[in-house]
């Protein structure tokens, strides 16, 4: 359900106001649809990314059903140059349609650091002076101390790694979860926004009570009680690290092979009976996929002084530290982890600058003079942490260049055979086949999440698909994808949210849809997000896959070229491109 | 007489399936409606970010001290322990919520009324982890 209304804060003039667009919520549904639309309006071609405008957006099922808890951002990414899309869980979609906003427009930029207090129609411009300079976690802190709403209320902040413009900085929400990727807290950074608190006190009242409480009991059930999310519930995505291993598609050592010897050590399991010290969720979702691990540091062994901080896990974050970058403890994955988050960067590329460094070191590409001193070796987790520090810090022309991703550091060094990217976005975990590498290679915002090629190419091991089928395929789900990105359901809850579900959903809340009008929606939002990618200097015909992907072998063997350019081809004639 | 009380809270997940079930009872969306919070606490240890979660709700009081603080005469005593408010009388001063040791009473602050738990158990059937119970009492 949704009020159609969207709150433009203007941070050049320090001004807001609350703009009606119902309309676009009817065309589009609302979440990445409506974002995609006023994206598209409000930023003209080849802005700079600080200048350009920050969309976040919920969906019609956001607050009003189980799993349904996620907001999406867009924005210019500093990373690629073009299209930004993110999407973060937490209270964060609860919070704004408490403030009665289905979605915030952030437009300009600040001359001073402030942090931006909403309450229901209200906007603080509140001075941050005293912020910049401070980690995620101790900004969060005083957020929360300082601002109104306890229990109601999303709180967003950045590090120092967003005020420092490294390109692939992240957005912390709510202490554990993330706008990871794609350089949304260098966007915050840049615009000198700290921080972010959102909260309000609307009140929502459906068109019958019975009818959504039966579908939402239906729902919750579905989520429970069948098992459909149990592998979410139970050991959460890092379940994935064996079977990928098993397969040979673990990336290990910046993608060098795919086998890693010291899986065990990292896996889901591992992590759950060695360092799980509890589970939390978003709001609203009884499942607890967030996964918390206990991290005891020692300060000082002489002393024998000792602390414990409390680290998320997942899937994505346990392969760029762990195996990707030869590293097969716990603790050290936590450690490095815990050192991104409270710098503000993103993870998941992190670990691909980390692998990338640590081979272009070891093949002489680049040189302990450029790393300030450091000597990178697979596994060795304290230098990586002072990697991470230096990186953040940028205190020379290497490490200026390594915070603006691994596209860059091949640029500027060479080394491309075994720059992991696409299109500047560092990969995702996975080298299952071709479908995973084509998927990543048209996904909207080059990510496995676009349309899920991993999981088609883990099927298609023994249940082999044509070339043709397969582009066929990864098409279909970007359109679905986008449906459900639009509504906002997260993907976890795929299972659930099978069409008829979505359709007796939206129903219950008074909104009348088909399955052929949705998937007509997704697809227009598809293309809504294509032509703003194409505004931008993206082009279709000019798509590398990373070299080293080709070069090694996957569970389906060697990919060939060919394979992919057919994958293209069916993929393109899928959505008329 | 039921009343409905947290146990083995170290388990919830703060996902807020009690606390929207308790809304969509009264026919709302929303968290003004719904009487009880879920909050979380500083971690054990200092420096990390993690804490405990904790369900705050009214503890049923034999002898409530809120009823005192009530210059409306809204609150009355509920057989069974707690209490219940009269929602036209009261004008959603909070002084009820400063009285209770819990401030387990929420003030909505859209209609400026007082909420408070009144153990009807609707939201038990919904904690994923069994944390809320009901019990009979004399």
């Amino acid at each position: 359900m949704s009020n159609g209304r969207v709150l433009h804060i203007d941070l050049t003039a320090q001004t807001s106001e609350t703009v009606e667009h119902q309309d676009l919520f009817e065309k589009y549904l609302g979440g990445v649809g409506v974002a995609s639309k006023l994206l598209l309006d409000n930023c003209p071609p080849n802005t700079p990314y600080e200048d350009a405008p920050i969309i976040f957006a919920t969906g019609p099922l956001n607050m009003f059903y189980p799993c349904c808890a996620k907001t999406v951002a867009l924005f210019k990414s500093p990373l690629t140059g073009n299209l930004g899309e993110s999407y973060a869980g937490g209270k964060l979609s609860v919070a704004m349609k408490l403030s009665g906003h289905d979605a915030l427009m952030i437009t300009g930029k600040l001359d001073k650091p402030h942090y931006l207090l909403i309450q229901d129609d209200t906007v603080d411009f509140r001075d941050a002076h005293a912020l910049w300079g401070l980690s995620s976690r101790a900004t969060g802190r005083i957020l929360k101390e300082k601002a109104p709403g306890e229990g109601r209320r999303s709180i967003l902040r950045i590090g120092i790694a967003g005020e420092n413009r490294i390109h692939y900085a992240m957005v912390v929400v709510d202490t554990v979860r993330h706008f990871g990727r794609l350089g949304l807290g260098c966007v915050m950074g840049a615009k000198k926004l700290k921080g972010l608190v959102i909260t309000g006190s609307q009140s929502y009242k459906v068109p019958s009570i019975k009818e959504y409480r039966d579908e939402y009991k239906r729902i919750y059930e579905l989520a429970l009680k069948t098992g459909r999310m149990d592998k979410y519930d139970i050991l959460g995505t890092s379940v994935n690290i064996l079977p990928l291993n098993e397969i040979q598609a673990l990336p290990t050592r910046n993608f060098s092979s795919f086998n890693f010897e010291g899986a065990e050590g990292i896996s889901g399991e591992h992590f759950a009976d060695s360092v799980l010290v509890g589970k939390t969720a978003c709001v609203p979702c009884p499942i607890g996929c967030i996964h918390i691990a206990q991290l005891r540091v020692q300060f000082d062994p002489n002393h024998r002084d000792y602390g414990t901080i409390y680290v998320p896990y997942d899937y994505e974050l346990i392969y760029a530290f762990g195996s990707n970058l030869g590293i097969g403890s716990t603790d050290d994955v936590l450690q490095l982890i815990e050192r991104t988050d409270i710098r503000g960067l993103d993870a998941m590329s992190a670990g691909v600058v980390l692998g990338w460094i640590t081979e272009a070191y070891n093949k002489g590409v680049v040189t302990a003079e450029d790393l300030d001193g450091l000597n990178p070796r697979w596994g060795d987790v304290s230098t990586y942490l002072q990697l991470i520090d230096n990186i953040t810090e940028a205190p020379n022309e290497f490490y200026l260049t390594a915070g603006k991703g691994v596209k860059a550091l091949a640029n500027r060094y060479g080394g491309e055979d075994f720059a992991v990217h696409y299109e500047g976005n560092e990969s995702s975990g996975y080298h299952t086949g071709p479908a995973n590498i084509v998927g990543h290679m048209v996904g909207i915002r080059h990510s496995h999440l676009d349309n899920a090629g991993y999981s088609i190419d883990q099927k298609t091991l023994s249940k082999p698909l044509t070339n043709e089928e397969i582009g066929r395929l990864l098409a279909e789900e970007d359109t679905w994808r986008s449906v459900l990105n639009s509504l906002i359901i997260c993907l976890f809850a795929r299972p659930v949210f099978t069409s008829d579900i979505v359709i007796s959903s939206l129903n219950a809340l008074g909104e009348e849809r088909t399955v052929e009008e949705l998937e007509k929606i997704g697809e227009e939002v598809f293309h809504l997000r294509m032509k703003f990618k194409k505004q931008e200097g993206y082009n279709i015909d000019h798509l590398s896959p990373p070299p080293r992907l080709l070069e090694r072998l996957s569970p389906h063997g060697r990919i060939e070229k060919d394979t992919i350019e057919e994958i293209i081809g069916s993929w393109r004639k899928a959505h008329q491109l | 007489m039921q009343i409905v009380r947290p146990v083995n809270v170290e388990r919830c997940i703060s996902c807020f399936s009690c606390i929207f079930a308790c809304s969509r009872r009264t026919g709302h969306v929303d968290l003004g409606h719904a009487a009880l919070r879920i909050k979380s606490t500083p971690p054990p240890t200092a420096g990390g970010s993690g804490g405990n979660y904790v369900v705050i709700m009214c503890r049923a009081c034999v002898e409530p001290v809120c009823l005192e603080a009530c210059q409306y005469d809204a609150i009355r005593k509920r057989s069974g322990g707690g209490i219940t408010i009269n929602q036209n009388k009261c004008v959603g001063c909070g002084d009820c919520a400063v009285a209770c040791p819990l401030t387990a009473i929420f003030v909505d602050p859209l209609r400026k009324k007082a909420t408070v738990c009144i153990h009807c158990g609707e939201c038990v059937d919904w904690c994923p982890h069994h944390i809320l119970i009901k019990e009979e009492v004399k």
